[in-house]
């Protein structure tokens, strides 16, 4: 079996989740059969083959993604997305875009990955029907043995010198939920539980530099113990566990917080970090070894019996293999994807349809690229302002009364017989990268575009009220002029993702 | 480890060069008037809130951080000016004083345009006004001659055995506290504060907060205290005069929530300089003693923090802000005395009882759930907390099982017995005047409240919502936390104190600008009715005729089963324009010029209407649930009308950008008659609510018709809308104006001119909200 993942980005190859995910997995998928290929989904374009029984995309959440998902069932080959956070389960926030994206799914995939069992129920509250799988975040192998003197060597400076190294590592923050620093902030009385004990504490917070705006620092300055911030690396997270004799995580409990995987904790204990987790209990499965009370942590420190200790590290490798245990992880999600119902029946090459990206206000710039490469057309709305040639655009240009379709050459070769007797071709000034153009066709769609005024274009009320409507239109002209085709829209404005008809809501 | 520093500092020797350099830097850098310590942590208050000494945090950083040290130095300025002193890397400030000014180099004031190349002209910072104002403002500790004196102490117990404290060794000893107390020749003032704060604590019926009533009469002491503020949340900085002779020491005690009294500070005082001196806090909400012995270990002074949760950097500074901008003259030992006036009343139990907690928003880890504090409410109030609407499965359920806090067996919980259940909504905390508010003769108004950033706790807002009818106020976003407070209190004494204080966190509040309610949350409205409401729009064309027609296509788009008779108010074109617009359930049944031509047909067309609706063509109703949620509001008892707030395309700095690319900033330019800048505050306030105003704008108000069934006085039609909005509060209403939906105003920014020339007298029976900024 031949598995392709793809990623959003070349620079998404190097993230946590792409290297704890999947990398930590290849090896154990090769054991079993199962060639694992990671790659940007922006390789398609540099003439990266498409032979994979299955594909899994990973926080690639745009109309390219989704068009490319369907051409691949249709080619026969199974298809599932990645659900790394929740972005789905709170309404309040403003997620439309995901949650739009998530209901976009349905009936569009053969399985989802989720991390844990929370984020799942929050995908099944969407699509009921879809399989769903959990992928446990595998752990990095580790010695027992080094692992065990680790923890000795580490309670016996703690009890010596009455000093704790704290560390903190993760996200700063996240622009559409309160987590990361803030639960650091939140919780961080706790860690002065520990000092009134008697503990000399000095935190040291790693993350990245994103989300430190002046409240938050401020926040950090009002944590009981002294902070030593610094920039997040893998390098530092590693030297921080190594070093720490306990790992600080709070969580909260709201649902993109609830529904996170267990690797946080998984990487600090297997680092020799005990883990305080003061909020909800997100580790309960690793529960002997978590301590959710600092006066626990501390009775345990007095005593120089900790949860996890030289002692213990046999139990947390078997509960590791239980649920963090890469090869464990490899053979059910292998006998997860054997066990899907077949996909799509393969469409002969000749059946398949013509495929299209119609572009909203705001867009994905590379999905223009995907298109040329996997032979989409690429035809823009009224309100796309990117300068980029598309294949066909709507468009009003100047001294002409109304809307005209403007379309390139390689457009013009896949038109209708009948659309292609009405080209007319354009100067060169009128349309930069565009040959011909079309009326627009004498149908109800062609009316309703020929009524567009720039007002309806322009960022404002009546753009989102009739959004919806000259986005249709759009569609069909471009169904009239090229006959039948797949049509994708690619929209990323949220407030035009959502924008909805009266009827769709009363609906 | 202050200990190994001191000695390091002393006897390594670059670390004594470096203190020796830093010091001569801090003599030339800290007399100078150009750098003035009150307005270096004005204008940032990340340093108040650290509690580092601005002076030394501008040696230190900064200076490199191009902060500037007062405002009559503008250091980026002296940099671009100087570029070799930018390249030397040296303290910009330093240089000029020790060569930029004898080399005749200019300096400029912060947002000033003009150099000034003498400094002498301008008033220098020890001016007369300045040392008249000393007296009230207090010190920062940066005012050149402080010094740090202490670090924070380690927690030890006051009566442990195995951690004895030796400073207090005689006491435990055998020599009775009272007895100690009351030795002579030590003022008896500080003799007696010590006496009863023993005695509420470590004596054996642990009276509590009801011992230090005793002492309302001699005072608390605090203005021996120049300052004193939270450098973190458990190291409260207190700065106090010199020493006036040798050995002279500080000691401070506090409780902790089972009744125990720990040591928290122990330190000697340096002659002649001021001293900041840092306490090790147990508990933010327990009172602190702070002794002055001299070297014989004889009480000089003291000073009692009933509620040291009101100082700077505090959970409560914001209610302290916010007290202080309510009673100019109220000094912090007034507002504790009286606070203690009201826990300690003889008039049966406290108004608060316990605390309910709504769940709508919660993430768990807003301050009212940290535990520290719960058992604090428990162990020094007799109040516990619970969610309101726990949830019986899922990580709030889990929530609930965590708050569940035995209240101690202390004096304080007998008087909670009769006490109310307040419910806060999750990122609040009640304020301290609400905690020690007995029931009878409190003086806390639920509908006050103080805003203070979740993260810094920096004070934002004093904001007053006069309490609207139930329905009304339940008109929440399902999701977000109530933004009206329930009407749990009535004051009976003037001035009210807030009830609480509100954490704000932009993220949890946030909203689309212009849905406020998301697109994915069914409506906390009514349904649409089974039988069609028939509604009569009056829409007055003006401005762009291009926007009559984006006006008509959004009513077209509402939501509910509606019946929509648009009653033209405008000239001939733009009657003529309305006519020819093609509409599906707005039907235009008429066109008049003005509002009293239109009132026979009005008059007839509202008599058969559920509805009745004013607006402009330059308002867009662009979420199509507008009419729906107005029409909720309409008609609920009391409201005489209802609109919502409009939204203008901006360009301004500082509006609200929605966080979108490509979207438009907006800014708030009419909500009810509340125009202008308080308005954009009521929106931050405010994200999805109903809120009550002293009238409506002109642009858009929708009455219940049976509101409207008596004309304006004498029984005449009324001629313009202002009849309309008076004679719907005559017969007993109240102008609401929804947040929960919020309408776009297409026209130029003349809204807030023109209604402002409204007249609200008389109109209303509460009046509009309040905000009242905080900030030093």
């Amino acid at each position: 079996m031949k598995l392709q993942v793809f990623v959003r980005s070349a620079a998404w190859l190097e993230t946590a989740g792409t290297r704890i995910r999947y990398q930590r997995l290849q090896s154990e998928l090769a054991r079993l059969g199962c060639a694992c290929a990671i790659d940007p989904i922006s390789s398609v374009r540099e003439g990266l083959k498409l032979g994979a029984d299955v594909y899994l995309f990973s926080k690639c959440h745009d109309a390219g993604a989704l068009m490319m998902a369907d051409m691949l069932r249709e080619a026969g080959a199974l298809v599932g997305f990645d659900l790394f956070d929740d972005y789905i389960s709170g309404q309040e926030s403003l997620t439309f875009g995901q949650r739009a994206f998530q209901r976009g799914l349905r009936g569009r995939v053969d399985f989802m990955l989720c991390s844990t069992p929370q984020m799942a129920l929050a995908a099944r509250a969407y699509d009921q029907t879809t399989p769903v799988h959990v992928l446990n975040d595998p752990v990095e192998p580790f010695a027992p043995g080094d692992l065990a003197r680790l923890l000795q060597a580490k309670l016996d400076r703690a009890r010596t010198t009455r000093r704790l190294d704290v560390v903190w590592f993760g996200q700063a923050g996240n622009p559409l939920f309160p987590v990361g620093l803030s639960d650091l902030i939140a919780f961080g009385d706790r860690l002065g539980g520990l000092a009134r004990a008697g503990w000399q504490l000095q935190l040291q917070v790693l993350t990245n530099d994103n989300g430190l705006d002046p409240e938050t620092l401020a926040g950090l300055r009002q944590l009981p113990v002294p902070v030593e911030l610094r920039n997040w690396s893998l390098d530092r997270e590693r030297a921080a566990l190594q070093q720490a004799a306990l790992a600080f995580i709070p969580v909260n409990y709201q649902p993109f917080s609830t529904a996170k995987s267990l690797n946080r904790a998984v990487t600090a204990l297997s680092h020799g970090a005990q883990v305080l987790s003061p909020g909800y209990e997100l580790y309960a499965d690793l529960d002997p070894f978590i301590y959710a009370d600092e006066e626990d942590l501390s009775r345990d420190l007095d005593k120089g019996i900790l949860r996890l200790r030289p002692e213990t590290t046999g139990a947390l490798t078997e509960t590791f293999s239980r649920i963090a245990d890469p090869a464990a992880e490899a053979v059910a999600f292998v006998s997860f994807l054997n066990g899907l119902p077949p996909g799509s029946v393969q469409r002969p090459v000749r059946q398949r349809r013509l495929r299209a990206i119609l572009h909203g206000a705001e867009t994905v710039p590379a999905t223009g690229g995907l298109c040329r490469a996997l032979g989409w057309l690429s035809l823009a709305s009224p309100y796309c302002a990117l300068v980029r040639p598309f294949h066909a655009a709507v468009a009003l240009l100047s001294g002409r009364p109304e809307p005209v379709v403007v379309l390139t050459k390689e457009a013009i070769a896949r038109l209708t017989p009948q659309a292609r007797r009405q080209l007319t071709p354009l100067n060169s000034t009128e349309a930069a990268g565009y040959s011909h153009c079309l009326p627009l066709p004498a149908g109800e769609a062609g009316q309703r575009l020929a009524g567009l005024s720039p007002a309806m274009v322009q960022a404002g009320p009546l753009r989102a009220m009739t959004y919806r409507a000259i986005m249709a239109a759009t569609e069909a002209v471009f169904l009239d002029l090229f006959g039948d085709m797949i049509i994708v829209w690619s929209e990323l404005e949220p407030h035009l993702v959502m924008a909805q008809e009266p009827g769709d809501a009363e609906a | 480890m202050s200990l190994i520093r001191s000695l390091a500092d002393r006897y390594l020797p670059h670390r004594r060069k470096q203190a020796a350099k830093h010091a001569a830097i801090r003599a030339v850098i800290g007399q100078s008037p150009l750098f003035d310590a009150a307005w270096y942590v004005e204008r940032y208050p990340d340093i108040a809130a650290a509690g580092v000494d601005p002076l030394d945090h501008f040696i230190m950083s900064g200076a490199a951080e191009g902060r500037h040290p007062s405002a009559a130095f503008d250091l980026k300025w002296y940099l671009r000016r100087n570029p070799d002193v930018a390249r030397s890397g040296g303290n910009p400030l330093l240089h000029y004083l020790e060569n930029g000014r004898h080399e005749g180099r200019s300096i400029r004031g912060v947002g000033t345009d003009t150099a000034i190349d003498d400094i002498a002209v301008r008033p220098a910072k020890a001016s007369k006004a300045r040392q008249d104002k000393a007296a009230d403002t207090p010190a920062y500790p940066s005012d050149y001659k402080s010094e740090w004196t202490a670090g924070p102490t380690r927690w030890s117990g006051l009566a442990a055995d195995d951690r004895p404290v030796a400073s207090f060794r005689p006491i435990l000893a055998g020599r009775d506290v009272a007895t100690w107390a009351s030795a002579p020749g030590v003022p008896a003032s500080g003799n007696r504060r010590a006496h009863v704060f023993f005695q509420a604590w470590d004596s054996a019926d642990r009276p509590g907060f009801q011992a230090l009533a005793e002492l309302r009469q001699p005072g608390l002491g605090l203005a021996g205290l120049a300052d004193a503020w939270f450098a973190d949340r458990s190291r409260l900085l207190v700065r106090l005069p010199p020493a006036a002779g040798p050995g002279e020491r500080v000691r401070a005690f506090q409780p902790d929530d089972e009744g125990r009294i720990w040591v928290c500070a122990d330190a000697l005082l340096p002659p002649e300089v001021p001293a900041c001196v840092a306490i090790a806090m147990q508990a933010q909400l327990a009172p602190v003693l702070i002794l002055r012995e001299d070297a014989n270990g004889d009480c000089l002074d003291s000073a009692v923090l009933a509620f040291p949760s009101l100082l700077r950097g505090g959970l409560h500074h914001a209610e302290w802000h916010a007290v202080a901008s309510q009673v100019g003259d109220q000094t912090m030992e007034g507002y504790m005395l009286a606070l203690l006036d009201g826990l300690c009343a003889e008039t049966g139990p406290l108004l608060v009882g316990g605390i309910a907690v709504p769940c709508a928003g919660a993430s768990g880890s807003e301050r009212i759930f940290q535990r520290g504090l719960l058992r604090e409410l428990g162990g020094f109030f007799g109040i516990a907390t619970r969610l309101a609407d726990a949830p019986a499965a899922g990580p709030l359920a889990q929530l609930a099982g965590k708050l569940g806090c035995p209240t101690p067996d202390m004096a304080m919980a007998a008087r909670r017995a009769g006490g109310l259940d307040l419910e806060v909504p999750a990122d609040a905390v009640p304020s301290l005047a609400c905690l020690a508010s007995p029931r009878q003769g409190y003086s806390v108004s639920s509908a006050l409240y103080c805003e203070a950033d979740a993260l810094s706790g920096k004070p934002l807002a004093l904001v007053e919502v006069p309490a609207l009818p139930e329905p009304c106020a339940s008109l929440n976003h399902p999701a977000l936390p109530p933004a009206l407070l329930r009407p749990a209190m009535i004051p009976d004494r003037i001035p009210p104190r807030p009830a609480m204080i509100r954490f704000r966190d932009a993220r949890i509040w946030q909203v689309d600008v212009l849905q406020p309610l998301s697109p994915d949350v069914p409506l906390p409205l009514p349904s649409g009715e089974e039988q069609t409401s028939r509604v009569t729009v009056v829409v007055h064309a003006e401005g762009n005729p291009d926007h009559l027609g984006t006006c008509l296509r959004a009513l077209d788009r509402q939501y509910g089963t509606w019946r929509l008779d648009i009653v033209l108010l405008g000239d001939a074109d733009c009657r003529d324009r309305a006519l020819h617009l093609a509409t599906g359930r707005a039907q235009v049944i008429g066109a008049h010029e003005h509002l009293a031509e239109a009132g026979p047909q009005l008059r007839e067309t509202a008599a058969g209407s559920d509805f009745v609706v004013f607006l402009s063509s330059q308002v867009c109703l662009q979420d199509p649930r507008s009419l729906l949620a107005m029409a909720a509001v309409a008609k609920v008892p009391g409201v005489a009308s209802a609109s919502c707030s409009l939204m203008q395309c901006t360009d301004e700095p500082g509006s609200i950008p929605d966080g979108h690319s490509g979207q438009p900033v907006y800014e708030i330019c009419a909500m009810g008659d509340t125009v202008g800048p308080k308005a954009r505050e009521m929106l931050q306030l405010f994200p999805a609510t109903v809120v009550p105003v002293s009238m409506n704008t002109a642009r858009l108000a929708m009455f219940a018709s049976e509101r409207l069934a008596k004309p304006g006085a004498g029984g005449t039609a009324p001629r313009t809308l202002d009849d309309w909005l008076d004679a719907a509060a005559e017969r007993g209403g109240r102008h609401a104006c929804l947040t929960l939906v919020r309408a776009i105003h297409l026209g130029g920014p003349a809204m807030a001119a023109s209604d402002a020339g409204h007249s609200t007298e008389g109109a209303a029976l509460s009046g509009p909200v309040a905000i009242r900024r905080l900030g030093r």
